[in-house]
Parts: structure tokens; sequence; C-alpha cells
């Protein structure tokens, strides 16, 4: 063992670009913070401290939650290691605490690669990537998978950055979602239908202020905006001042996730946070089989995810 | 569907070659010294194989396929289960992720499903390495490794680890490995443990009273000192009170019809074996019995019991080993030989 420096979210990667700067630690591939100018696009992880609600990490090969920890295949029951006891449910995939290795390293980019391996539920071998790539405005993730199996596999990823647009205070934001639908859930937070967000709470078309909201809540039906090579914004947050932190996705990552709380620690106390999470499937998704990827053995398949930032004009 | 298949278009910092060399078990080692060799996947730091002049003393498994029945693996940083996945740190409730969901337990610690990375290897020898960080139920930060050096009559096996955490943490450490006496059928084989306690199990598999091994009260197969012909026994158990008390020692072994044996030995931190005969071990020439004999520094749910719990001071390191032996038939006075 070396006495190279390793954190609770394990060994640091420092992306540099020109204005832009990224952290980015081993274990969950996880973005400890993303800076433009010196402004906040995420809420930053402290060095000393693990990833606070899932700040940050990636979510595969599954993102949110399965049911009960418990899907079929073929027909064969698969149970899942339970990750979310207090729900009963497999929450935010395999690779949560898992360090990954560094395959490639620039000045301005990482990839990080871990092999998810046939286990309790999942009798799959599936190697993962994750890209980062700074661009002079803010960052764009590829994420990546090959099936390694005998057999297809199914596939979904996602990540859970909590957003910030600068210095501005999280309830002051206003946050719009170009999403015609929402997943209505139970009390264990598993979906029970698709439902059009007109009339409803859910309805973020338009700017909403944070401060009024209390989302745990998938959308879907996303009509990525703006769309240049494939890929559209999907959600964004503007601040009192204009400027504007965006998440921009392909157009093959259909659904968001968005949660806020106030309850995210901070280092005097809670603190308000909204975390607003790129999937290529809503929940439950290896139960609906709604947005998962199939993988062929031997295929491969990978796709991206980004942020930028907008000061005010 | 939202795919994109390419199979062409992977970025360019992602070997192809690294990915094409993973197999189930992950990256694969084989160390040889003299007669003996061995055989380990990254995975779980999983032995596969282990032999002495082609004698087997472990239940090979292939590389291509899950260790079934948890054997070979490494189980850190507990051994066996944690009762409800629950247990208390100075007074906090922590909730491990159920990892048994049927009993409902967490079982063999946090780096089952991890393929270590390599930190060293020669001829007869590899050092495999893991980081577990802080997570659901286990807020500590260890760099943790495992380092199997074969010698010419077996195996030592050594355990390390680091508490990178600002506070002390636990760490309790076993290994799973399924015994065999070359071809021998299993059943034919007679088991001998030192341990003078036995504890009893529930029907969820976790602890209950701790009984002298020939206490009438503790039922079960009781006193294995003297060895017990493994045909028609049953063992699910944790043992304590080994022969290794004072100092490393021959803990337990199998010994065949003719008196070869395979030995197991242990530093006096692995004062626990988890005895466990199954009758459906899965072989390629089909289903039968065998026998794991599990070191372990501590008992099932040491970390409720604290029995056994090794406490990790910030910045602290701790190692220790166990091994195998293989002994050949008329190594002792009292064995004798068959054709």
């Amino acid at each position: 063992m070396t006495d190279t420096e390793i954190l609770p979210t394990g060994r640091a990667f420092v992306l540099e670009r020109e204005g832009a700067r990224a952290e980015i630690g081993s274990v969950a591939a996880v973005l400890r913070s993303l800076t433009v100018e010196g402004a906040d696009l995420t809420l930053p992880i402290p060095a000393d401290r693990a990833p606070a609600m899932c700040n940050g990490i990636i979510l595969s090969p599954w993102p949110n939650r399965v049911r009960a920890g418990r899907w079929m295949l073929d027909g064969e029951p698969q149970q899942l290691d339970i990750t979310e006891p207090a729900r009963g449910g497999a929450l935010h995939g395999l690779l949560q605490f898992a360090d990954h290795e560094a395959t490639e390293q620039r000045p301005d980019a990482v990839t990080l690669t871990a092999t998810i391996y046939p286990q309790h539920g999942w009798p799959f071998l599936v190697e993962t990537w994750v890209r980062y790539e700074l661009e002079s405005d803010g960052l764009t993730v590829t994420h990546g998978a090959r099936n390694l199996s005998t057999a297809r596999a199914p596939y979904a990823t996602g990540s859970h950055p909590y957003l910030r647009v600068g210095g501005a205070p999280i309830a002051e934001l206003e946050l719009t979602v170009p999403a015609s639908t929402y997943f209505a859930v139970d009390e264990q937070l598993n979906p029970t239908g698709e439902v059009d967000v007109t009339g409803t709470p859910y309805d973020v078309r338009t700017p909403h202020r944070v401060g009024d909201l209390a989302f745990d809540t998938a959308f879907g039906g996303v009509q990525h905006a703006d769309v240049v090579n494939g890929r559209g914004d999907v959600a964004w947050l503007t601040a009192p001042d204009g400027s504007r932190t965006t998440l921009w996705q392909s157009t093959d990552w259909g659904y968001v996730q968005v949660f806020t709380t106030h309850e995210m620690p901070g280092s005097d106390g809670p603190i308000d946070a909204i975390a607003i999470e790129p999937m290529t499937a809503p929940p439950d998704a290896l139960n609906s089989g709604r947005g998962l990827i199939w993988l062929e053995p031997g295929e491969t398949w990978h796709d991206s995810w980004g942020l930028r930032y907008a000061g005010s004009a | 569907m939202a795919a994109t298949p390419t199979d062409s278009a992977v970025p360019s910092g992602v070997s192809s070659a690294g990915v094409s060399s993973v197999s189930v078990s992950g990256r694969q080692f084989v160390l040889e010294n003299g007669p003996a060799r061995a055989e380990v996947g990254s995975l779980a730091a999983v032995l596969r194989s282990l032999t002495v002049d082609g004698i087997h003393l472990t239940e090979p498994i292939g590389a291509d396929v899950v260790a079934p029945m948890g054997c070979g693996i490494v189980l850190a940083p507990w051994p066996n289960r944690v009762r409800d996945a629950l247990w208390q740190l100075d007074g906090q409730p922590q909730q491990l992720d159920i990892t048994e969901p049927p009993r409902w337990n967490a079982i063999h610690g946090l780096l089952r499903n991890t393929a270590y990375r390599l930190l060293a290897h020669d001829a007869s020898s590899v050092t495999l390495g893991a980081l577990i960080a802080p997570q659901h139920g286990w807020p500590f930060l260890l760099d943790t490794s495992v380092r199997y050096q074969v010698e010419p009559d077996g195996l030592t096996v050594t355990h390390s680890v680091r508490n990178l955490s600002p506070r002390r943490a636990p760490w309790a450490v076993g290994a799973h490995p399924y015994f065999r006496v070359g071809d021998v059928p299993v059943e034919q084989l007679t088991v001998t443990l030192t341990a003078e306690v036995r504890i009893e199990l529930d029907d969820r598999s976790n602890p209950g009273a701790q009984h002298p091994v020939d206490a009438p009260a503790a039922g079960g197969p009781g006193d294995l000192r003297a060895g017990r012909r493994l045909e028609g026994l049953t063992l699910d158990s944790p043992y304590g009170r080994l022969a290794n008390r004072d100092g490393r020692a021959d803990v337990a072994w199998l010994t065949a019809p003719d008196g070869s044996a395979t030995t197991l030995w242990a530093d006096p931190a692995f004062g626990w074996i988890q005895a466990y005969t199954l009758a459906e071990f899965p072989r390629p020439s089909g289903p039968g019995p065998a026998v794991a004999l599990e070191p372990m520094t501590g008992p099932p749910d040491a970390l409720n019991s604290g029995t056994g719990l090794i406490w990790l001071e910030p910045g602290a390191s701790w190692s220790g080993s166990w091994g195998v032996r293989y002994e050949p038939a008329g190594h002792a006075d009292d064995t004798q030989e068959t054709t």
C-alpha cells in the first residue's frame, strides 16, 4: 500500500481547462466539484467527506429503485441485495461504493472504469466506464458499457449531481424542466404510473421557484430543447441575476429525476439542495422494461450528458 | 428503446485489450513454487485452486464461474453475518445493506463483488488490494490487501489493513476455502477441529449460546478434537478456542483413509473457524458433498458482540496470516499406507 493520499471518495483527479475546473473521485466515479470562472455548477463535496445523499455519484447498471430488489429475467426471479433497507428496495445500481480505475488521464479529461461482476440478482459481466471532459463553459460526461457476458444484458445508467448557480441561494433559483409527464409513486417511492403533468404541481415546463417545490420525482416525456448533434437541454436553474446552470442530455437519455431537500449536510448545519439526475431509464426499469438498453454479448453502448454555465448578461 | 450500439466508438481511454481479458472471477494469476501451484482471481481475491504435486487441497473452481457458495473468497471487513445487517457504533445505529435478503442479514463483508487491484506479483506470490470506502452502515475508510504466497507444501495467506479514517475502526476478516485431500471423496475424509467451544446458530444462522464442545447441552456434532468421519456429518457452526491461542499452530485438518492430510494453520488472531458442510456442492462432474473450514478473526455477528473485533486507531495497520499445508501419507507415525 502506498501513502498516496486516499480520500473517502477515493483517489482524486483534478481537471482544468481555461476557466473551468472539476474534481473527480475514484469511488463511484464521483463528481466532487465543478466550477466555471469560480462559479459552482454543483454542490461541492469536501475533501474529507464521503458523498452526502448520493451527491455526484454515478448510478449503474440502473438509476433509482428496483422494487423490493426483485425483477424477472426470462421467467426467473432475480433477488438483488437490498441497499435501501428502510424502503426494502435496491437503490442506485451496483457501483455506489466501487473504486474505479483510471484508464485515461489528461489535463482536461479522465476516464474511470469499473467492471460489474455477476452477483446476487445480477447474472451479468459488464465493463463500464465514465468519461469526464471539461469544456470551457462546463462538463461533458459520457457513460459507457460493454457486455462481456454470454447472454444479453439489460443496462441503464444515470448520475446524481446536486446543481448550483454559483452562490445563489437554492430557494431563490427558478427550475425549468421541459417534461410532459411524471411518475407517480407509492409510499416506498416505487412508480405506480406515468401521469401528464398538466394541472399538477409537477408541471415545471415554465420556471418555478425551487423554494416552492418539494420533489422526489422522475420526469418523462422530456422535450430536449435546442438540440444540436443529438444533444439538448432538459433542465435548467436560473438565478435572480440571470445566470444559469443547464443540464443537457443526449436524446437517448430520456428521463430526469428531481430531488429537493432541506436536509443536505453543510458545514454549519443542514442546507437546501436540489439534485437533477440525468437518467436513461425511469425508476424500476428492470421491472417495467422502460428505457432499458439491452446489450447483446460483446455489444458496447455509450452516450452523454453534461452541464453548462452562463453568467448574467 | 433508447439504444445506440456503437461497437467502434469507444472513448480512446478505454483499453479494449484490458477489457477482453476480464473473466467472471476477474483478472487471473498463477503462482508456482516447486510442486505447489495456486490460481487466484481478482474478484474478492478468490483462491480458485491450490495443488501440491497435482493433489487438490481445495475445491477447484473455474475462472469463468461465479464462486459457488462463497468458495475461496475473502471475507472483509467482517466474515459471516451481521444480524439484521444492523449494529451500533458509539450508540448510533449502523444499517448495512441486506446482502442475504432471505434471512435479512449482511453476510461476508463488503468486498464480495469487488475486483482487487494488483499491488505486487512474482512467480510464487501475488498481493491484491481493495479500498473499502465509507458506505451504508460502515463509516470508515480502509485500505485492505491480501497476499498469497505459495510454499512448496502449500500456501500462506496474509491479510492486511490500514485505517485511513480519522476515527478508530473495527476490523474482522476471514476466508471461505473448501478443503479437499486430492480426489478422495469428501465423505471418506475425517475432519479434526482443535476447537474447545462451539456457538449455536438460530434459524437465520445468527449466533446464540456458546458451549464447550463436549457439553451435553451443546447438541449438534459436538467434539471434533479426536476427528470425525464426514460421511453423514452435518456441520454449520462457528468453533473457537483453537490450538493456536499461544502462537501460530495447526487448527484443523482433513485426513484421508491413507493418512494423507490437508492441514489448516493460523496465527492466534484467527481464533475462529466456521465449519460448514453441504451435500450438493456444484462440480463439473456433478454435485457432491463438500466441507468449508473458514478461518476467521471473530465469530459471526462480531460487530454486535464485539468478540474478536480488532479496533484500528487512525492510521494504524494490522496484518495476520493463515495457511494450508499438504501432508503426504506416512508423514506421521500413526498413519498407515494403503494402495
